[in-house]
């Protein structure tokens, strides 16, 4: 039996970073200020602070590839591709972003064109060798490539998932003048040149900033064992992050949504939305049964087509901005007065924000906003709100409840379009709201949703902190077949699997309990785009076909029964699972009991109306599990705090979760 | 009334939502490539007047196409004295009625509450193909019929329950009936959640509430319009721009536009332009507005709503008959694809005058059109577009190699063509220096060569291969494209803008897009 650990989750954004400890199944949390200019120093500090020291497993979530790739910060890198073809990162897919804007520019290349280079060879798609690459090819190769101050390479060279070996020389000689060199048959050897091509680029981009900072976080934090979230929805070891830092990038949305899963399932409600409301912006994810992922994600413009968990962002947080716009209608967000200067209610900045609303309608109290620790100027949030209302020709509460309708039904239709492009009904989910605003927004969100449960963990402001800490170690394996569906291809396919799971790294070999998930992605002949089916490696290939064609059913609302299904790409997860359990809070209160008041609020209906009434005002950390309590009322805690709107009802969980529902759901 | 302000924005997020989903319901369940991949459709919600309330639109050529076909159709129900019941659905795609070319299907229901119409959803969708001459349906002809099967308004469904006659006699004259089958579920599937949804709205907030807003949204969108258009300095701004030729011995074919600006609102008269033409470049009058409208929208700010508020302060004037407003029974194939575009660069060129901070220089004015059939080693059609250079803006370069104005669709991956056909792509390049030269240098086009490895008929329906797009403020003219067929004996042969060919194994097309114009003086 396995000692009991501490183990620590480190979430560091862009405003505070948030570390979530456990220990003996009791959560602790310490949030401080980030430092973004050195990440480790608000980390190393927290552990301290917070007591954390003794920590033996420190999983992170981190936000120093994405930075280095939005900023364009990244290691200088050149690009080697097949003759003819050196300019497809220029090309892309040859679309812009935007289409009525006549200023519109593509996203640039993260390699510049003078260090995008050719070498003659050439691979079929059957795999053969049209032209062979010659070694003095590559030598020749890497003479151009002398006092460019090339710091990294990215490799790929067309069909090389194939047919390896050419991209391989090309790493061999370049690594023996040494250079350090990413090739894209190793990191994503899938067909799609560009996005292929694009995956690698971006993976050697970040790889420099990522490799050092995993370095200053390995000296500070010797004797604990290291973990990196990466966008998978997985952890992996410091030494897997340096040969794939791309992976890295949604890094910190993905311990949220992988927090949601697994709590959900705890729950018994395996099918949940994951709500994530923070100061800008509110990224929207399902789950169900397991945290969805996509193939076909983009970072900053940029393919990068590692399997990533499927989130979709809006520009829809407590910072968001309100104005009205040049044809008198009320417009909420994208723009944010994020933390600097922040809402109006931070004392610095004047303008109207979604939280500046809220503290309007007498839902953000000041006397238990984070705990106290900081001051909240409501005198300036109803300023904002009258000169809005001046605009708008009505009073402060008016224009308050105005922009948070509007706040909500934008958020509404991200979740929508969510929901059903994956063919799901959203009333049929539960909703999981964290984030420092969501679980403000959860019940009046579900009710223009038809959904009629909201769940808001403990802790509403460090979930994502949480979810590092329950997170399995994953890893993701791929190859393109591009088979037609045949007992062959799945001979094919479990030999590719086999070799995957040979591929894991040794520390995973002396554990016995990993997990191995194949899938496949398929399509019917002609299609343009596949779709991954779980599958298990001693099925016939006819059960594949008829669990594709159910897939297919589901997702597109049609299948071809005699349509011929070919095999793409074959795909293994590797998991080891977490062995840690969800903890529960402990209790730091703010007073000594669970009423610590009542205050006039206001709510908007679903129609609009702005109904107002008298609430009880309940201080979370004081509610036992298994009591109840009805709306309307607010449930304040130190990150956070629910409003629980007329006709709900809440109970807590035994997981220190708040379950609100709506009354007269059964 | 801040409630006002708010439900205005609520109201237009709804509406908006309504064609968004319409959009998404058809992307996820229909069949074809086009619709699933290049997102080749667009779906739309009008009021009870048939005026365009909202509109999710993922490619401008089909921003006039859905105003134009819902006017057709009120006119066809009145001359009947019919209405639309519940569940009854209109299917056609005559470009002489509102359609733009024959894969274009357009289906059309009414949205009732408690019996009273309340509005009309809409969605149009490129279909792969509609029968004809040539696969795919964009044959190099002479007559709508050789581009395919042309249908009058039917209807698709009565009563919710799909007309199977129709349905019938539409599969019996397509190349490909259970796509097209699928295809066309996929469109009543999607008619079907947007009448839902809009009901749904209108539940909720009652129907004179929402025809309310529904009449103010309109008058939203004009306002934002009115104070975009006010930027246009008064005055008459002519331009004349010009087709290479149609494929059957016309050339230079003028497309001329006088726009009028004055008070918020625009005159777009088209007098001038050639009459016309005997191949297949002539528009239905549904395709020259979308570039009206394309242009319009690039006007405005990019969240603004697009609505008849915003289309009703733009007066257009075609000559008809006219290559802008073809009649019937003329071919029109490549009005949409090729003519749009020219028709953009003629408005800009016109604009540019009144605007010369803010419009950029002609982009590559096609779409360079390819389509290669075969029968070996199994029979397979190929059909894409191909990007070029785009042009120069007042502050900056144009784009390389980029799908511009009234297209946006995606390239085939090399891997994904090389798996699928008998096809080797021997060169995918920026065209260096074929941008035109200018204070901001115009984009480049794009070069790509194909090797058949199988003996293939290939038809390349292109423009822009004689006259560069112009450049503005004295930047030159982009270079105008050029493509190259390498016989088996190595001769290499200058291809016609407009052609069809059988090619052998072993040869090599080479295809060159034409470079952007510049922007002011080099």
């Amino acid at each position: 039996m396995e000692v009991t650990e501490t183990a620590v989750g480190a979430d560091i954004g862009g405003t505070f970073t948030d570390l979530v400890a456990a220990e003996g199944g009791e959560l602790r949390v310490y949030k401080l200020p980030s430092t973004p200019e050195s990440p480790e120093e608000a980390l190393f500090r927290g552990l301290q602070e917070g007591g954390m020291e003794e920590a033996s497993r420190i999983a992170h979530g981190s936000t120093v590839a994405v930075n280095a790739l939005l900023e364009r910060k990244g290691t200088r890198t050149a690009f080697v591709a097949t003759e003819g073809f050196s300019d497809l990162l220029a090309i892309g897919r040859q679309t812009r972003p935007r289409l009525y804007d006549l200023a519109v520019e593509k996203i640039a290349p993260l390699v510049p064109p003078e260090l995008c280079f050719e070498v003659a060879e050439r691979v079929s798609s059957r795999g053969e060798v049209i032209v062979p690459l010659r070694e003095e090819e590559v030598e020749g190769l890497s003479r151009r490539m002398e006092g460019l101050g090339v710091e990294a390479v990215a490799v790929c060279l067309l069909f090389s998932f194939l047919h390896p070996r050419h991209e391989e020389l090309v790493g061999r000689v370049l690594s023996e003048r040494g250079m350090v060199v990413h090739l894209s048959s190793r990191i994503l050897p899938e067909y799609r040149e560009y996005e292929r091509a694009s995956t690698v680029v971006v993976n050697a981009y970040v790889s420099g900033k990522v490799s050092r900072y995993l370095s200053v976080l390995e000296e500070g934090l010797s004797g604990k064992r290291l973990e990196i979230m990466h966008s998978g929805g997985g952890t992996m070891e410091p030494a897997e992050a340096r040969l794939i830092p791309a992976r890295t990038l949604m890094s910190g949305p993905a311990g949220g949504v992988v927090a949601t899963a697994k709590l959900a399932s705890l729950a018994g409600h395996p099918r949940a939305v994951a709500l994530d409301m923070g100061g800008t912006s509110t990224d929207v994810s399902l789950v169900d049964g397991g945290i969805s992922l996509s193939a076909e994600g983009s970072v900053a413009g940029y393919p990068v087509r590692f399997p990533m968990i499927d989130i979709h962002s809006i520009g829809a947080g407590g910072g968001s901005l309100a104005k009205v716009d040049r044809g008198g209608a009320l417009k909420v967000g994208p723009e944010s007065a994020g933390a600097h200067p922040g809402p109006a209610c931070y004392g610095i900045g004047r303008l109207p924000t979604v939280t500046d609303a809220h503290v309007v309608l007498g839902r953000l109290r000041e006397e238990y906003f984070l705990g106290g620790r900081m001051r909240l100027f409501p005198g300036r949030s109803l300023e904002a709100m009258r000169d809005l209302g001046r605009n708008l020709g009505c009073s402060a509460r008016e224009a308050a409840a105005g922009v948070l309708s509007v706040v909500l039904n934008n958020m509404a239709r991200a979740v929508r379009l969510m929901t059903v492009d994956r063919g799901h009904d959203p009333s049929l989910f539960t909703l999981v709201a964290y984030g420092g605003a969501g679980p403000m927004h959860g019940c009046e969100l579900a009710e223009l949703l038809g959904i009629r449960r909201v769940l808001v963990p403990p802790w509403p402001g460090a979930f994502s902190a949480c979810g590092l800490l329950l997170a399995d170690r994953v890893r993701d394996s791929s190859l393109t077949l591009m088979l037609p569906m045949s007992p062959e291809a799945m001979d094919r396919a479990r030999e590719a699997w086999g070799r995957m799971g040979e591929g894991l790294p040794p520390s995973w070999k002396e554990v016995e309990d990993v997990a191995h998930l194949p899938a496949m992605d398929l399509r019917y002949r002609g299609q343009g785009y596949e779709l991954r089916v779980e599958v298990e490696r001693d099925w016939d290939f006819r059960r594949v076909i008829e669990l594709f064609h159910r897939a297919h059913r589901r997702r597109y609302g049609f299948h071809l029964e005699d349509g011929e299904v070919e095999v793409v790409n074959v795909r293994l997860r590797s998991v080891l699972p977490s062995n840690a359990d969800f903890p529960r809070p402990t209790r730091t209160g703010l007073s000594g009991k669970k009423g610590v008041g009542s205050a006039k609020m206001a709510f908007v209906l679903p129609d609009g109306r702005l109904w107002e009434e008298e609430c009880a005002v309940l201080s979370r950390t004081w509610l036992r599990s298994g009591e109840v309590f009805d709306g309307p009322c607010l449930v304040c805690e130190e990150d956070a705090t629910a409003v629980v709107p007329p006709g709900w009802r809440g109970r807590v969980d035994e997981r220190g979760c708040l379950l609100l529902e709506r009354r007269g759901s059964g | 009334m801040a409630v006002d302000a708010a439900l205005l924005e609520i109201f237009n997020n709804k509406l908006a939502e309504v064609a968004e989903e319409m959009g998404v319901v058809l992307g996820r369940s229909g069949h074809s490539a086009n619709i699933k991949e290049r997102k080749d459709y667009s779906c739309a919600v009008f009021d009870a007047r048939g005026r365009l309330v909202a509109q999710a639109a993922h490619i401008p050529v089909h921003l006039g196409a859905l105003p134009s076909s819902m006017r057709f159709l009120l006119e066809w129900l009145e001359s009947r004295g019919e209405v639309l019941r519940e569940g009854d659905v209109i299917l056609w795609n005559d470009p002489f009625r509102g359609g733009t070319h024959l894969p274009d299907l357009t289906m059309a229901a009414a949205v009732r509450c408690e019996g009273r119409l309340v509005g009309y959803v809409v969605n149009r969708a490129h279909h792969a193909d509609v029968g004809g001459r040539a696969p795919g349906s964009m044959a190099l002809g002479s007559e709508v019929f050789q581009e395919g099967l042309v249908i009058p308004m039917v209807h698709y469904a009565r009563e919710g329950r799909v007309v199977e006659e129709v349905e019938d006699l539409i599969l019996a004259n397509v190349r490909t009936p259970a796509e097209r089958r699928g295809d066309l579920r996929a469109q009543h599937g999607s008619l079907t959640v947007g009448v839902r949804r809009f009901r749904e709205v209108v539940s909720r907030h009652g129907p004179e509430e929402v025809a309310r807003f529904m009449e103010e949204l309109l008058r939203y969108a004009g306002r934002i319009a009115e104070e975009s258009l006010s930027c246009i300095p008064p005055g008459t701004y002519s331009f004349t721009d010009y087709l290479d030729d149609d494929g059957r011995g016309e050339q230079d074919i003028p497309i001329r536009v006088a726009v009028t600006s004055g008070e918020g609102r625009l005159r777009v008269d088209f007098s001038g332009s050639a009459g016309e033409v005997r191949g297949p470049l002539n528009c239905p009058r549904s395709v020259t507005l979308s570039a009206v409208y394309y242009v319009l929208r690039c006007l405005l700010p990019e969240d603004a709503p697009f609505n008849h508020g915003c289309l009703e302060r733009v007066e257009v004037v075609i000559p008809r008959p006219s290559i802008l407003d073809a009649s019937w029974p003329r071919a029109v194939a490549g009005g949409n694809v090729e003519t749009s575009q020219r028709v953009v660069d003629a408005l800009l060129g016109a604009l540019s005058q009144a605007l010369p901070e803010r419009i950029p220089a002609a982009s590559y004015g096609t779409m360079t059109n390819l389509a290669v059939g075969g029968e070996s080693p199994r029979p397979f059609a190929y059909y894409e577009t191909i990007a070029g250079g785009c042009g120069a803006r007042p502050d900056r370069d144009g784009m390389d190699a980029t799908h511009n104005h009234m297209t946006n669709t995606m390239n085939t991956p090399v891997e994904a063509l090389e798996y699928e056909f008998p096809l080797r792509v021997m060169r995918y390049a920026v065209a260096r220096g074929t941008g035109g030269r200018g204070r901001f240098r115009g984009g480049d086009g794009l070069e790509r060569h194909f090797q058949f490895l199988e003996a293939a008929k290939v038809s390349l329906l292109a423009e822009r291969r004689r006259r560069g797009p112009y450049g503005l403020a004295g930047g030159e003219p982009g270079m105008p494209g050029e493509d190259h067929l390498v016989r088996k004996g190595g001769e290499r042969i200058r291809l016609p803008s407009k052609v069809e060919l059988e090619v052998e194994e072993g040869e090599v097309l080479e295809l060159r897009t034409p470079g952007g114009g510049g922007f002011g003086s080099p």
